[in-house]
């Protein structure tokens, strides 16, 4: 009787959990990604602020040995599922020259005071432009945020070629649910 | 004996086997399924940032490259006058201003009568140890004394702020005692300006 | 202590690796613009020569006769120049006492009478005409004997490569009998020389001796235009 109640149990999991995959997997990956499944469970991140994180308007002028310049972007569970930043990529217009002399740094910051920063990328901007893969160390879960701190600045070494180059660059950040360890991309 | 325990375990048997076939279903169907495509969420958001990087352009005079030079000739004793320039940072960060003078030439240009009835004689000129220079940006001294010790005149260091001019001043004399040796004497210099940034 | 200057040579060497390992620059512009100052001249020449001092002579001085001697001024240099004449020394020597002179009185060996007669006129020659005409300048017009000895501050505009006639012209023998008996140096003359009177009946005839004339030494001095 009992060996009858366990299978069944089992069985019925089993059922659920290969009708969400089936679910799942006919579903494209969308940036508000809501699945109905009856309890409508959604997955989704906003990002916040949600204007240009750095301008010359509000930060200035860039130049060789200039200190960084550092701002925050929270990155906000507002789905119903538990995500981890697993990937930076950037998109570039105007004068792109100028994202090979900058350097660009992105942290996530721990949850509490005592938490060391993760240093997810620390480079180039213009080699955000390939697209980087990242393991978040934090699985968000839903209502709460992680924030990057992302700081960027010209070295000491860049050259007078940069001068009065404007360079516009979309950075994006892809965050993913299963948030486990297990080595794969986004 | 076969009655209703021997039904039971014919029922359980039955039933065991159902739902092993079931399972084993679901588990083909689900491997089926599941190779090669491991399915997940993910959600992308993106920030703009925009840079600009400054500038630091000097501008001397009206052209840039500066085509402003001084170019004085028949100087006698006595003479003295001055030629200005503006000197200007078009950039949009802040600079710090340096100056100095090299190539420094006195030449003889010659012997007039004159000149040789004194006993001058050729390479050097007389012209650069009689000619006073006072040689100042925004009153500031840049230089002040005889064109022969040009070399050692200079200033660093001197801010020019993002948009800001300032007057360069050459203000040259050539004392009324100074008598025929400087005849046709010729002297000329370069100056360097260097805008860095600050 | 050769490890000590091997230690000390590395260190230095780890140093300028250090310093000079990588690029460091900073945005910057630079500028350089040239400068030429060039002094004029002044310079005088008379008759195309460029000697300090020029002298000249005449010989052939007679009574009655008008000669002239035309000096070319030049302004070789680059800047306009004021002429002036700024030294006079007046030389004058006798050959010998001819006998007229004897008999007018001239005792004297040493000096000429010549410039107690000769009657210069100085003059800037503008039209180039060699005669005195409207525009030309007489700045001189009397005996030898008084040019002043400091010259003439004549401030007359020279342009560069320009230039003007300067001319000694002798002019009307001052007639004052015995004067004139004592201004000769003659072997053989046709003079007569009358008491209270005086006509000069023939020319002189210069002849064996060369009658030394006064040699007028002029020091030109060109000065720059004032103001």
């Amino acid at each position: 009787m009992i060996k009858k109640k366990v299978i069944t149990l089992a069985l019925s999991t089993t059922l659920l959990l290969l009708i969400i995959n089936i679910l799942a997997s006919n579903q494209p990956p969308a940036s508000a990604c809501t699945i109905h499944l009856g309890k409508k469970i959604k997955f989704d991140m906003e990002i916040s602020p949600k204007v240009p994180l750095f301008h010359p308007d509000v930060d200035g002028y860039l130049y060789p040995g200039r200190p960084k310049i550092t701002k925050y972007l929270k990155l906000i569970n507002v789905g119903d599922l538990p995500f981890r930043i697993c990937r930076f990529n950037a998109s570039f217009s105007g004068e792109i020259y100028l994202a090979t002399g900058l350097q660009i740094e992105i942290l996530e910051l721990g949850k509490g005071r005592g938490e060391k920063p993760n240093l997810l990328y620390n480079g180039t901007l213009i080699d955000l432009g390939e697209g980087i893969n990242v393991y978040g160390k934090r699985a968000v879960p839903p209502k709460e945020s992680v924030t990057l701190q992302i700081s960027v600045w010209m070295p000491v070494t860049a050259g007078n070629e940069y001068q009065g180059l404007t360079v516009t660059a979309d950075i994006s950040i892809t965050v993913r649910f299963p948030p486990s360890h297990d080595g794969m991309k986004c | 004996m076969i009655g209703p325990q021997n039904e039971e375990k014919g029922e359980v048997v039955r039933m065991d086997k159902k739902i092993l076939v079931s399972l084993l279903i679901v588990g083909l169907v689900g491997f089926a399924l599941g190779w090669g495509t491991y399915s997940q969420f993910s959600d992308t958001e993106t920030t703009t940032t925009v840079f600009t990087a400054g500038s630091l352009n000097l501008k001397v005079g009206d052209d840039d490259p500066v085509k402003w030079k001084i170019e004085l000739s028949e100087l006698l004793p006595g003479c003295s006058g001055s030629q200005s320039v503006t000197i200007n940072n078009t950039g949009t960060i802040n600079g710090n201003l340096s100056i100095s003078f090299s190539d420094l030439i006195d030449k003889e240009n010659g012997l007039t009568e004159p000149e040789l009835a004194l006993g001058d004689t050729e390479p050097d000129g007389e012209l650069a140890e009689n000619l006073y220079l006072n040689i100042t940006i925004d009153g500031t001294v840049v230089y002040q004394g005889y064109a022969s010790g040009i070399l050692s005149g200079g200033i660093t260091n001197y801010p020019l702020n993002a948009g800001v001019s300032k007057t360069f001043k050459v203000e040259y004399s050539i004392d009324e005692s100074v008598g025929n040796i400087i005849q046709s004497d010729v002297v000329g210099f370069t100056i360097t300006f260097v805008l860095t940034q600050a | 202590m050769n490890r000590k200057i091997l230690v000390g040579i590395l260190a230095i060497g780890l140093v300028a690796l250090a310093v000079g390992w990588g690029t460091y620059s900073q945005f910057s512009d630079t500028e350089t613009t040239e400068t030429i100052f060039s002094a004029g001249s002044l310079d005088l020449t008379i008759n195309d020569q460029n000697g300090q001092t020029v002298t000249f002579s005449w010989t052939n001085l007679r009574p009655g006769n008008q000669p002239k001697y035309k000096l070319t001024l030049k302004n070789i240099g680059t800047i306009r120049g004021n002429l002036s004449i700024s030294n006079i020394v007046v030389v004058s020597e006798e050959n010998g006492l001819t006998e007229p002179e004897i008999e007018a009185g001239d005792t004297s060996d040493d000096e000429g009478e010549l410039d107690d007669v000769l009657n210069l006129r100085l003059f800037l020659d503008y039209n180039g005409d060699g005669w005195i005409s409207q525009g030309d300048k007489v700045f001189f017009n009397g005996l030898v004997k008084n040019l002043p000895s400091t010259g003439f501050d004549l401030k007359e505009p020279i342009e560069p490569n320009g230039g003007v006639d300067f001319v000694v012209e002798l002019y009307d023998w001052w007639q004052h009998g015995n004067v004139d008996n004592q201004a000769q140096t003659h072997t053989k003359h046709n003079i007569h020389i009358q008491a209270g009177s005086s006509t000069i009946e023939n020319e002189f005839n210069v002849s064996a001796k060369t009658l030394q004339l006064p040699i007028l030494f002029l020091n030109f001095k060109m000065g720059k235009v004032e103001g």
